[in-house]
């Protein structure tokens, strides 16, 4: 093993010079007054924690955190079932269903949230279809909290479903003819015994989903018509229309510091740290 | 006069073409300790999940108490299973694994085990004791308590109390007590084996099965487990059928053996008939080591083989009619040569601990004899043998010799 320890040091580097770096870099400009990264006339202040409680700070975590509670919730109870029918069913080749939930992620994310929001939108294809057949059909729904909702689940569902398939389809079947055998019956089984064992599953697919659903604002910002104000849009405009490098950072590291609180929470859930984490 | 408590009638499971297990009728009394022998692929496990429920029979009767349950659920049958590779529940603890059929048993199940007088009579108990916490209660109190009904819920705590004390008996039984917190993952294999028959005991199924249960210990552990189980199944009370492809295993155990060969029952018998009179070849070939030799019943309780006339004690032969003799290892008697029915040359000699296993050449056959002294290599060996140590067995067309 000894020899190819070095092949790793090239990642070493990566993860030096891209993620710990940058993060000291951030810290550092948190408790600064700086204009942009130039450092002219900087000096230290707690300034920017000031500004944590304004408004727009307090609506874009607030919106943040529920869209993605909401999401992950409705991963959850949709992903859920399906990963559980994949797992037991009889099809002769499971890889090709879960290739049907893999594949649409491999068209770029961007086209598809947009693609969504046409099909939302006030004209769209069954709108159309509808009157061509003559009937007054109308929906809009972009830019709505359903829209957004309904984009972030449909992006980030296939990462509900693997995990929890993935721990489903490993579960020994004699667990389940002992526990037949132990006086459960088919839902008490399901309850006592599958449904625990995926629970390490069902962590890992809720991170998958959580994260990027609390912290990403593509969708909410294609599908909210730019209406809706989260704390990864709070944390753009600070950098790109503010230019302000200081408080950017600190959103950023309270953003992280959050995640790494949920990371935590889950790590208590499953104790013995067998998530693909 | 035992009772029958499952009889398998015409039994027969067929996988695609094949047979897995074939015809084969066997019943079982209670309280028995029975076991399946036979080599991997011999049907054993097959006709072990039939009974568990695992399996449902392509033909023929699974017959419990005069009751067909060929359809009945593996969760309705008063039988446990003790499964090969355990399968305990990786996301319980030992206590949490033992108590989980105990907490499956519908409210009326428990009352009828620990008693429903008993049950209200603990409630009660504690009830006044509780009452008598708060107050000095006087005679009238007491009686006021006592003839009160009790709540479904004190019921219910009384049911956990029991509940909680028979997980503790049987871990006691199996030796684990104090490990009720333990992940079952981080236990030896003999102490995950513990578990899983304490798990399926603590039940008091009225059949425990065991599948190969041993199989993944080492020696020791293996004769140790031998002996507990054969205890446990005396005190418990339980009848235990016993699924294993090792002989001396079966032997040590059992009170009857059912050797078994490609789904067909070959032998029934208690460990002393199938190892002393095995009814055919296979049977004396797997039951321990075996000299069989091809002869001639000659009438009159002598049988002829390998050019000599032995005394024996069988009678159900025809004058003429050809047999196969069978000789164990250790009943064959090294004699000095002037006395010797048969001469052969020592070929190779090894020790094994009591006694050495002599391999003795006589006309280019192979004998194995089991003797306390060994000899020279290529030493001139006499063989004799006690008239009541040769076993005779009818000869099989299909069988080659």
């Amino acid at each position: 093993m000894r020899k190819f320890k070095s092949l790793a040091r090239p990642y070493f580097v990566w993860m030096l010079t891209l993620v710990a770096l940058p993060l000291v870099v951030m810290v550092v400009l948190s408790f600064m007054k700086t204009n942009g990264v130039k450092f002219e006339g900087a000096y230290v202040t707690l300034e920017n924690f000031t500004r944590l409680a304004s408004p727009s700070v307090l609506v874009g975590f607030y919106n943040s955190m529920k869209f993605a509670l909401i999401a992950t919730v409705l991963s959850f109870l949709i992903g859920y079932p399906i990963a559980y029918i994949i797992s037991k069913s009889n099809i002769r080749n499971k890889f090709l269903v879960l290739a049907a939930i893999i594949l649409p992620m491999w068209s770029n994310k961007l086209l598809r949230v947009v693609a969504i929001g046409y099909a939302l939108s006030e004209y769209n294809v069954l709108r159309s279809f509808m009157n061509t057949i003559g009937i007054d059909f109308m929906i809009n729904l972009k830019g709505t909290d359903l829209a957004i909702v309904i984009g972030l689940v449909s992006s980030y569902l296939p990462f509900m479903i693997l995990p929890i398939y993935t721990v489903l389809e490993k579960i020994d079947p004699l667990l389940l003819e002992a526990s037949k055998d132990l006086g459960a019956n088919g839902f008490w089984t399901f309850w006592k015994v599958v449904f625990p064992i995926s629970l390490k599953g069902v962590a890992t697919g809720v991170i998958m989903v959580f994260l990027p659903s609390a912290t990403g604002f593509a969708v909410p910002y294609v599908l909210g018509n730019g209406n809706y104000v989260l704390i990864g849009t709070v944390i753009e405009d600070s950098f790109k229309i503010g230019m302000d490098y200081n408080f950017g950072s600190l959103l950023s590291l309270i953003l992280i510091v959050v995640i790494f609180g949920a990371l935590f929470l889950v790590s208590k859930v499953d104790k013995e740290g067998e998530t693909l984490l | 006069m035992a009772k029958k408590i499952i009889e398998l009638k015409d039994l027969t499971k067929m996988y695609d073409e094949t047979y897995a297990v074939n015809h084969i009728n066997l019943y079982i009394n209670e309280n028995e300790f029975i076991t399946l022998l036979g080599p991997s692929g011999c049907g054993k496990t097959t006709t072990l999940r039939m009974i568990g429920g695992f399996e449902t029979p392509t033909s023929g009767d699974i017959v419990m108490d005069g009751v067909r349950v060929n359809d009945v659920s593996p969760h309705k049958r008063p039988i446990n299973t003790v499964f090969q590779r355990y399968a305990l529940f990786p996301h319980l603890n030992v206590y949490g694994n033992i108590a989980f059929g105990l907490y499956n048993k519908s409210m009326e199940e428990n009352l009828e085990r620990y008693g429903k007088d008993e049950l209200e009579r603990l409630a009660k108990e504690e009830k006044i004791k509780n009452a008598s916490k708060k107050r000095t209660l006087n005679q009238e109190d007491v009686q006021k308590l006592k003839d009160s009904p009790v709540s479904k819920a004190d019921l219910m705590k009384q049911i956990d109390k029991k509940i909680d004390e028979s997980v503790h008996q049987v871990m006691k039984l199996v030796k684990l007590d104090g490990f009720d917190k333990r992940k079952v993952n981080s236990l030896s294999g003999g102490q995950q084996q513990r578990v899983a028959i304490a798990r399926a005991v603590v039940n008091k199924p009225r059949i425990l099965l065991l599948d190969e249960p041993l199989a993944a210990l080492d020696l020791k552990l293996r004769q140790n487990m031998q002996y507990e189980l054969k205890e446990m199944q005396r005190s418990l009370g339980i009848t235990f059928v016993f699924v294993t492809h090792d002989q001396e295993e079966a032997l040590t155990m059992s009170d009857t053996v059912v050797v078994m060969k490609d789904g067909i029952i070959q032998q029934i018998g208690t460990p002393q008939d199938i190892y002393n009179e095995p009814k055919n070849r296979f049977v004396a070939n797997f039951i321990g080591e075996s000299n069989i030799i091809r002869g001639v019943y000659k009438g009159n309780k002598i049988v002829e083989f390998m050019g000599a006339e032995f005394e024996c004690v069988d009678t159900n032969f025809a004058p003429g009619e050809a047999c196969d003799v069978v000789v164990r290892p250790e009943d064959w008697d090294i004699v000095p040569l002037d006395v010797a029915k048969l001469i052969g040359t020592l070929d190779a000699s090894v020790f094994k601990g009591v006694h050495h296993e002599l391999c003795i050449l006589i006309e280019g056959r192979e004998f194995v004899v089991h003797d306390y002294e060994t000899f020279p290599i290529g030493a001139k060996v006499g063989l004799k043998v006690d008239p009541y140590e040769i076993h005779l067995m009818k000869v099989y067309d299909h069988e080659e010799v």
